[in-house]
């Protein structure tokens, strides 16, 4: 093996296409890093754009409990900021999802997906716009991160590097003489398919090291993603393994590869798109339900509407002096049963798009380069779930503050700046993935490698007098 | 005595045709044994058998007594082969190549032996180290002989190894042989070059669609009756 891997060396180096190619492939992969940073840079910048809007709008709130009174506009700033409805209608909270250090190796779906909400009182985050799309082309291809080089590129490369492994010595008429020395071929070409399988990994594990220390990734989330790199790669040479080993020529052999990549990267993915149901008027039936209840709230009885409220809160009825004008029983009234309805439309379309994952992650049993894709994302937090779990994370914190103030409003309680400051504060939802959730992704992955190698090993064995 | 080649009514058929029709055959040590026929007689079919590259229809092949089995890896260790065409890896030089083909064969040698095979060969020194892309089809030839010679196989099969030798490469490869024979090895070789046959070998065979027709000592025949009875064979 030692020199097998001496003399591919040796070719490897010699042949200029060789380290031409690697090196080609290395830039593109540094290029994928410095894109994926740019864009998790471009995040990160509108991430302070908010933190820094938003804290200056706290600390306006809190210079108005000292407001002076003796003008007009002072008596109205310090009127409204001792409301808590009205506090919270300036104060106009944020949250946001701050990104992983993967992300900027991994995508995912970050760019369709919000990563920032204003959880203004009248705001829902089920009925947030979504952000523009930077170049609808990547809808087609996917972003250009360093998942994308390793599972679209790599496996070319792959190809490139190995479709010939066993048919180049037939036909460079080398066969013969190889044969005769003492050696198996099967040995031979396992050595040479494992140099190259080495210089793919050492492609990938330099680009996945590099990405991993500008970003500044966590050491377990490091070790899940270069894991992943080892696997993937293995998972490619085992197919040229199988592929090769019927003797086939370089040309036969170089088809069934190409073939087999595109089915893997391009057809399944698309049979799966095309077996989908879209719900189209998902946004539509959003506004609908915020709709529902505004004109209805607004004019009901102020009695009729108080019954009504305490029906589906009792819970609140302590707070429930009305003493105040009857507006601040509509505002909680309305904003409760139009937030509480849009929740319930969003989460139905959240869970809707939580079965679409849990079928894509299903089906991706047969296809274990999406599953890569899919592990890919989650190490990196940018998968469907994450964002949803950060959505209801949203809705939760800002369900959490509207019952805060609806108390305080339905209550008469006056707003002070220790009441303010004293308001919960968002927390990042857990999204880590445990050892065992990742071994169970990449069980597709490890069980087509294994047939794939059982395949090669009885082409091999059937084979060997063909080569 | 153990034979160093032999062939018990070794057959192999390819669906109806015959390439190879019952040879019976035994070559001792230190005889060069050169096989004639026409392409397609079954000369290099009688080679791969031995070498175990394909699989006899029925009959057995022998090496030093050891059968050869499908895959031969037990009777390689005791073969060298010489292709008609010997084609290395052009980026490597000489040395490098015939480096690579020693170890693969088991064998590990300093740098000063490498180049004392590839002299044995023929071989210029100053070609050593330049790359086998820019080596004509002779020094190639060398460097395939350097290979057999660095394995010190005792059995020695060639392919037409002089085809497209000039006469001067062709001199020095016949004075090889003649060198390994004295050695004791055994050589099997399939040949179109009756008169190198005469000089060179201690026994020649003529064949004609996979049968051996005759089988006769170089020294009872000279290179015109050998090409008589040739052109009478085929």
């Amino acid at each position: 093996m030692k020199n097998i891997f001496t003399y591919e060396w040796k070719l490897f180096i010699r042949n200029k296409t060789m380290p031409a190619t690697w090196l080609l492939m290395f830039g593109i992969g540094l290029y994928a890093l410095y894109y994926g940073r740019s864009f998790s840079d471009t995040q990160l910048d509108t991430i302070t754009k908010i933190d820094t809007a938003y804290q200056a709008r706290i600390q306006t709130q809190l210079q108005r409990f000292s407001a002076d009174t003796t003008t007009k506009e002072g008596m109205s700033d310090y009127r409204n900021v001792h409301d808590a409805y009205m506090n919270e209608w300036y104060t106009r909270p944020m949250v946001w999802k701050q990104p992983e250090g993967l992300q900027a190796l991994s995508l995912g779906q970050s760019d369709n997906q919000p990563f920032y909400y204003n959880l203004w009182i009248y705001n829902n985050v089920y009925n947030t716009r979504q952000p523009e799309l930077r170049n609808p082309d990547k809808l087609l291809a996917g972003n250009f991160d360093l998942s994308f080089v390793i599972i679209y590129l790599l496996p070319l490369l792959i190809i490139a590097y190995s479709y010939n492994v066993v048919s180049a010595d037939r036909e460079n008429g080398l066969a013969g003489l190889l044969n005769v020395q003492g050696v198996s071929q099967r040995a031979i070409v396992s050595g040479r398919l494992l140099f190259r399988c080495c210089t793919v990994l050492v492609l990938a594990l330099l680009l996945s090291i590099i990405g991993i220390i500008i970003n500044g990734v966590a050491m377990g989330a490091a070790a899940g993603w270069l894991g992943v790199n080892v696997l993937y790669i293995l998972f490619w040479f085992s197919l040229v393994y199988w592929l090769t080993a019927s003797g086939q020529s370089g040309a036969v052999t170089a088809v069934k590869l190409v073939s087999l990549w595109v089915v893997l990267l391009i057809m399944i993915p698309s049979l799966f798109n095309s077996l989908q149901k879209i719900n189209e008027d998902a946004k539509m039936e959003i506004a609908e339900a915020s709709r529902e209840y505004g004109g209805k709230i607004w004019d009901m009885d102020k009695q009729l509407l108080a019954d009504t409220f305490l029906l589906v809160k009792p819970e609140w009825k302590e707070y429930f002096i009305l003493k105040n004008d009857t507006n601040d029983l509509r505002s909680v009234a309305y904003t409760y049963f139009t937030v509480y309805n849009m929740n319930r439309v969003g989460r139905g379309i959240d869970s809707a798009a939580l079965q679409q994952q849990s079928r894509l992650e299903r089906f991706n049993y047969v296809n274990p380069v999406f599953a890569t894709q899919l592990l890919y994302n989650k190490l990196a937090a940018t998968e469907l779930n994450n964002f949803i779990v950060f959505r209801e994370a949203a809705s939760a914190y800002q369900q959490q503050r509207y019952e805060l103030i609806a108390q305080k409003e339905l209550s008469g309680e006056k707003l002070t700046p220790a009441s303010f400051q004293a308001y919960p504060k968002f927390v990042q939802p857990v999204t880590g993935l445990t050892a065992g959730d990742w071994f169970r992704s990449m069980i597709p992955v490890m069980c087509f490698m294994l047939i794939a190698l059982l395949l090669g090993n009885y082409y091999w064995k059937n084979n060997a007098h063909k080569k | 005595m153990v034979h160093a080649l032999e062939a018990i009514e070794l057959t192999k058929k390819y669906d109806t045709a015959t390439a190879l029709d019952r040879l019976t055959l035994s070559i001792q040590p230190g005889e060069i044994f050169c096989l004639l026929g026409q392409n397609g007689a079954g000369k290099t079919t009688t080679i791969n058998l031995f070498l175990g590259f394909t699989q006899a229809s029925s009959g057995k092949a022998f090496i030093k007594g050891m059968e050869v089995l499908p895959g031969a890896s037990d009777t390689k260790k005791f073969v060298a082969y010489i292709p008609e065409v010997v084609q290395l890896y052009g980026s490597l030089n000489g040395i490098e190549n015939l480096d690579f083909f020693s170890r693969l064969a088991g064998f590990k040698y300093t740098d000063t032996m490498l180049k004392g095979f590839l002299n044995k060969a023929g071989l210029q020194e100053e070609a050593h180290s330049k790359r086998l892309s820019t080596y004509s089809k002779g020094m190639r030839q060398k460097v395939g002989i350097a290979i057999a010679l660095a394995k010190n196989a005792d059995v020695i099969l060639m392919d037409e190894p002089t085809s497209g030798l000039d006469p001067k490469a062709t001199a020095e490869f016949t004075a090889i042989c003649k060198e390994l024979a004295a050695e004791g090895k055994a050589i099997f070789m399939a040949t179109h070059d009756l008169f190198n046959a005469v000089n060179v070998g201690t026994r020649i065979g003529i064949m004609k669609q996979g049968n051996l027709v005759h089988t006769l000592f170089t020294k009872d025949i000279t290179a015109n009756e050998l090409q008589d009875l040739y052109l009478e064979t085929i």
